[in-house]
């Protein structure tokens, strides 16, 4: 057997490699786990007891779809089967080659539960809800056996010396029908159904009950409860010959009892297998609306909603050998090599466990509900199915071919793909070969592409595959001379096309602003834990980046224009900016800073000419891409205005009036507007003074003043002006005002 | 087209003109059908052409096409002998379907000239009874053509339910009533001379000298303290739109011709529908009222709605060979409201029986007090609780989650209707159930509980008629006695099963 690592290359990512691609902007999908399998599609495959994607049986398709519910399934002689099928009520004879007989047909709504062959080349049927048991012996030939005077007839076994058993409910009830005897109740389970029945050929009974999931055993009409699950109901039961039964449990909410349970042996957990992902919705059909009767409230009593466990109960412990959390146990089958297989919904799905544990599910049937199986003498295994009705034989040998479709894998955007590999054990004369599709529809519908085999070699004509953001991946398993492949990981590795930083805003800060990074903590300056190069950039692609942002101190500063923004890139690409500045009406942008990685920047501008300008924001994701990918975004800003000089005083004038003087004054700041004037009188403090036109907000703006005399004991000899213009720049004078 | 002259200019287009011929020159070219706008002012209207309706057999068999700026001229109906106290009901139903309520006579016979003239002939009045006897129902239109004794009327259709058996009459028009909001023609019907066989879209279509079987109807009422019953006889169409109204309708009317006016009622009734290659279907009913309004809408709606069940199914329209009802009539008014539910120990044993005690409130007078028992199964575990409910049946299938409404909702055939619909109660019977938390599955018509959750699970699914039902509930046993009025409300009470609780009563349990 050789273990091989293959990959397929796809052409275009190859070149791409070629020219170096940064490894971190490369994106896996991997599959490697029963789990991540399971969210694929098999055809002809199925999932060994190691996880691995296997060549499944071979199924052939005996009989159906039809509508229906199977709930019984039994072997007939020379292959064939017997099937329960309700919906309305029949009783099929299915002979090896498919063909369907109706041995019996209810004239009404009656269910047929149960059967049990007869060992005459007949079976007995229970019909329910009229709790009543018949012996089919040919087609048309009916005989009663029994009205059991129950509704339901939930299991039918018979033992020896022809002596049939009923499990019954509700009343549950442990029924007998002796050939020389008239029926016979050997045990009452109450209101706890009896669902499942098996009978040794030492007369030991063993039954289990469909309301509290109790597993008990009648030996010479005493009872005594072998095992009382968790699981509400005990769909299937098996014997061993060294008296090992196993009990298959579904789950639900037990039905309350206050009595404990007679015994209950040491339950150990022997393994539990992975857990399928949940389900999306809920196929119920219950109609429950805001305010219905408790009657239809939700409960979970009542509700299948998945899980369940195989039990193996022996005479010193009991085992929980198998969990399902997702899938309906229905029933189950021993098979000849020690395995038992389960068949469960609601996915259709067939499990073969083994004595230690190990599950392997088995190629689904068609239909959603797997609601019986049963084996013959000869190692035939029959799995019935639930809407659809059907019956499929699962046969010893593999199949010849199968396949595994992945899921479709989303890039998250328009992608290249790369490398298609497995890890697999291939036998000599078996193979693996894999296709892909890609589209851009979340299902594959006919707007994908068409499958492209992927070549020996791994390369294909890059223009078979068109720009998409999803891709399917279909391995195709063929089997060897004495074994077939088994796919133990499927990887997928593609690189997403890159795509545009997005600036969500840049300000211009007020004159003056300055934005100043804070000192770092001291357990920063310990440096990285992960060096900074592309491998573990690639392992840490999944933390944001282009929003990391460090603490920043906000302050003022004569002379100082502040931009900051707010920037991102859709894939966390880190980015770097660069500023580009111009005057109003200019018609080139010349460049302010560049390399810029924070997200904001001080620049002194009293160097530049007064004026209105505009600066520009150019954001690139350079960084982690190639130059050829690395896309830019730009901003520009509002208009804003340097101003560097200094407001003035002109027109100064002081004159007599009355007693006083009054004083005017033009402010002038003609680089920017006068943003306040205020005075002071010799060595007083200084007072606002508000412009003539009441709003200090032009370039020129005039003040007049009184100085009264009146109750002053003299006037005051100077007064200081302190201009402030918008750019915070000062100007002033001192002026005599005692002159005349 | 444009109506012209006097009489168009004075009423516009007028309901019950349908089917007036068209001609051009000498030609026959079509009937009046169609009425433009809501309130026109001009009397414009659209035509059918004839031979459309000529090959009205096979068009399509639909309703009047309801809504839009051009639709149908509407049909008249008339009822003769129908008590005012339903009048008023009944034209509301009538009028929601589409049909103009007059107030004129229906009844067969007039004048010598009306008699002479009571010939069916282009441009003549046509009339249909639908319920004849104690009172009497018909709808009146215009004849198009008469071509080898076939009779092309309506130019429109008047149910629409294809293959029909109507009586055809002859009808004379009393008067020409000009309305702003819808002219209308008045007509008296006159003898029968055929058999309406066709109702399409294009036209009605009658045969000359056919008989149409209507559905013999009875119904028998016994006023309280009378000996004897007073019968009433009637003859109805058999059609899914209408039957179950008029069917309603005639049992109130029979009611009423045996009560005074503005007492109080009460009344029960079972009757049973008779079919043809089908069990018979029985029904059952109780309403009371002071006053007579209220309780006999009460009656025709409930027969209404049973009836509607059988003419409405999806699967099959059987042969209806008759209908009687029995009516028991009390002149007071006999009504209960369930007050107080116990029962006579703290504790049940799988096996015994429960006295039930409740307690009715009646409209006046003393509470009642009535008891039943009810046996607990063998095999209920002990320390379980079951639930006893009781009330009128109504109220029961609610708490268990309306199971028989289910059922006929899921319902696969004919013959399951049929036998959900035999099992329908009215509410004057209590009821006293006895359930328990234990899931149950409605599917293709039939109850399944006390299912363990793999069969919920199964039974869920793959239906025939596409529908499952589930509740979390189960019956185990019920009983029930009959009161001589209807019930309103319901209790539903714990019952705890203990194995060793003692058999006797010990004290009374309040709800």
């Amino acid at each position: 057997m050789r273990s091989v690592s293959r990959c397929v290359t796809l052409g275009m990512f190859s070149l791409t490699l070629a020219v170096g691609v940064d490894a971190a902007s490369i994106d896996r999908w991997s599959a490697s786990t029963e789990r991540e399998f399971l969210l694929g599609t098999f055809e002809g495959t199925a999932i060994d007891r190691d996880g691995r994607i296997e060549l499944a049986p071979q199924t052939t398709h005996l009989w159906g779809p039809e509508s229906g519910i199977v709930w019984d399934i039994v072997p007939g002689r020379k292959g064939s089967v017997f099937v329960a099928l309700s919906g309305p009520g029949q009783v099929l004879f299915i002979d090896a080659d498919g063909a369907a007989t109706a041995w019996y047909q209810a004239d009404d709504e009656s269910l047929i539960t149960a059967l049990a062959p007869d060992g005459k080349g007949g079976v007995y049927a229970g019909i329910s809800p009229q709790g009543r048991i018949l012996h089919l012996r040919a087609p048309g030939e009916t005989t009663v056996v029994a009205e059991t005077g129950t509704t339901f007839v939930w299991a039918l076994k018979t033992g020896p010396g022809g002596t049939l058993w009923a499990g019954t409910g509700v009343p549950g009830q442990i029924q007998r029908y002796r050939k020389d005897g008239g029926p016979e109740t050997l045990f009452e389970t109450g209101d706890d159904p009896v669902r499942s029945l098996v009978v040794g050929t030492d007369g030991v009974v063993i039954a289990g009950t469909g309301g509290r999931g109790r597993v008990i055993r009648l030996e010479r009409g005493s009872p005594f409860v072998l095992f009382d699950a968790s699981e509400a109901e005990i769909v299937a039961l098996a014997r061993e010959a060294d008296g090992t039964v196993w009990a298959l449990a579904a789950g639900g909410v037990k039905q309350p009892s206050s009595r404990p349970p007679a015994t209950q042996g040491p339950v150990t957990r022997v393994r539990v297998t992975a857990e399928a992902p949940p389900r999306n919705g809920n196929s119920d059909n219950d109609s429950e609306g805001d305010k219905k009767p408790e009657s239809e409230r939700p409960a979970a009593s009542f509700r299948a909603s998945g899980g369940g466990a195989l039990y193996r109960i022996s005479r010193t412990a009991i085992d929980t050998v198998w969990t399902t959390s997702d899938a309906i146990p229905f029933d189950m089958t021993l098979d000849g090599d020690g395995t038992i297989l389960i068949a469960t919904g609601d996915k259709g799905q067939v499990w073969r466990v083994d004595p230690s544990g190990k599950a392997a599910r088995m190629i689904p049937i068609a239909s959603n509900q797997a609601s019986a199986i049963t084996s013959n003498a000869a190692g035939q295994i029959f799995v019935a199915g639930t809407s659809d009705a059907r019956v499929e034989r699962f046969e010893r040998d593999r199949r010849q071919h199968g396949r595994y479709l992945s899921l479709p894998i989303e890039a998250g955007t328009q992608a290249r793909w790369g490398r298609v590999s497995w890890d697999a054990d291939v036998p000599e004369g078996s193979s693996i070969s894999a296709a892909v599709r890609v589209g851009n529809t979340t299902e594959p519908d006919e707007t994908w592409s068409a499958w492209v085999d992927l070549a020996d070699d791994g390369q294909i004509d890059s223009s078979a595959l068109p720009a998409s953001r999803l891709i399917q991946v279909r391995l195709k398993l063929a089997d060897g001379e004495s074994a077939g492949p088994r796919v133990s990981s499927l990887q997928v590795s593609y690189e997403p096309r890159n795509r545009a930083p997005e600036i969500e805003s840049l300000t211009v800060e007020p004159p003056g602003v300055v934005i100043v990074p804070v000192p770092a903590q001291s357990t920063a300056r310990l440096g990285p834990l992960v060096a900074d190069d592309p491998v573990t950039r690639s392992a840490t692609s999944g933390a944001p980046r282009g929003r990391a942002r460090s603490p920043v101190r906000r302050g003022w500063e004569a002379g100082a224009r502040t931009f900051s923004w707010a920037a991102d890139d859709p894939d966390d690409d880190r980015l770097t900016y660069r500023l580009d500045i111009r005057a109003e009406g200019d018609l080139y942008w010349f460049p302010l800073a560049a390399g810029l990685t924070g997200t904001y920047y001080s620049w002194d501008a009293r160097s530049t000419p007064d004026g209105k300008y505009r600066v520009r924001l150019t954001a690139s994701d350079q960084t982690d891409n190639p130059s050829g990918d690395a896309l830019t975004r730009a901003e520009i800003s509002p208009l804003f205005v340097v101003d560097n000089s200094r407001p003035a005083l002109t027109e100064w004038s002081v004159e007599r009036s009355g007693a006083g003087r009054e004083v005017a004054f033009t402010a002038v700041d003609p680089g920017g507007s006068v943003a306040a004037v205020e005075v002071a009188m010799d060595a007083g403090d200084w007072l606002p003074l508000f412009p003539e036109d009441g709003v200090a907000d032009s370039d020129v703006e005039r003040y007049r003043l009184i100085l009264p005399t009146e109750g002053q004991s003299e006037l005051p000899a100077s007064m200081r002006v302190r201009i402030t213009d918008a750019a915070g720049n000062l100007g002033g004078a001192l002026k005599q005002v005692d002159a005349d | 087209m444009q109506l012209e002259g006097p009489v168009a200019e004075h009423i516009g287009i007028a309901n019950g003109m349908s089917g007036s011929p068209v001609y051009l020159g000498d030609e026959l070219i079509g009937a009046l059908s169609i009425r433009m706008g809501a309130l026109p002012k001009d009397a414009i209207a659209g035509v059918t052409p004839i031979e459309a309706m000529r090959a009205a057999s096979r068009s399509a068999a639909v309703p009047a096409p309801s809504s839009g700026d051009a639709q149908p001229i509407r049909t008249p109906v008339s009822a003769t002998g129908l008590h005012p106290e339903l009048r008023e009901w009944a034209r509301e139903q009538l009028e929601s379907s589409g049909f103009v309520w007059t107030d004129a006579a229906t009844t067969a016979g007039g004048t010598q000239d009306e008699e002479a003239a009571n010939v069916l002939e282009p441009g003549s009045p046509i009339g249909i009874a639908l319920v004849r006897g104690d009172w009497s129902f018909a709808a009146t239109g215009t004849v198009t053509a008469i071509e080898d004794g076939r009779v092309l009327a309506f130019g429109h259709p008047f149910l629409g339910t294809g293959d029909v058996q109507f009586p055809m009459h002859t009808a004379t028009i009393i008067h020409a009533l000009a309305d702003a909001a819808g002219s209308r023609m008045l007509a008296r019907i006159g003898s029968e001379v055929g058999a309406i066989v066709d109702d399409r879209l294009v036209a009605v279509v009658g045969r000359m000298e056919r008989k149409a079987e209507m559905i013999p109807m009875v119904v028998r009422v016994h006023p309280a303290g009378e000996s004897s019953a007073r019968e009433t006889r009637l003859e109805v169409v058999d059609t899914p739109g209408l039957t179950p109204l008029l069917v309603g309708l005639s049992v109130s009317n029979s009611i009423l011709n045996h009560v005074d006016r503005e007492i109080a009622v009460t009344v029960r009734a079972s009757g049973s529908i008779r079919l043809a290659d089908h069990p018979d279907v029985p029904f059952e009913l109780a309403a009371a009222g002071d006053g007579l309004v209220d309780p006999l809408i009460s009656v025709s709606s409930a027969v209404q709605q049973t009836l509607g069940m059988l003419w409405n199914n999806p699967f099959d329209r059987p042969r209806v060979e008759g209908i009687d009802v029995d009516v028991d009539l009390v002149t007071e008014l006999h009504r209960y409201f369930v007050e107080t539910v116990h029962y006579d120990r703290q504790a049940v044993r799988p096996g015994d029986s429960v006295r039930v005690q409740v307690a009715l409130r009646p409209w006046r007078g003393e509470t009642v007090h009535e008891q039943f028992e009810v046996r607990v199964p063998h095999g209920v575990a002990d320390g379980k609780e079951l639930r006893l409910a009781v009330g009128p049946p109504s109220q029961i299938e609610r708490a268990l989650g309306n199971p028989l409404a289910r059922r006929l909702q899921t319902a696969g055939d004919l013959p399951g209707v049929l036998r959900i619909m035999g099992e329908l109660r009215s509410d004057h019977r209590l009821v006293a159930v006895l359930f328990h938390e234990a899931p149950s599955v409605v599917r293709d018509g039939t109850l399944y509980a006390q299912l363990p959750p793999t069969a919920v699970h199964l039974l869920s699914r793959g239906t025939r008629t596409g529908a499952a039902f589930r509740s979390r509930v189960s019956r185990l046993a019920s009983t029930q006695l009959e009161m001589d009025g209807p019930i309103s409300g319901g209790l539903t009470i714990r019952v705890k099963v203990d194995t060793a609780a003692p058999s006797k009563a010990v004290e009374e349990h309040q709800p």
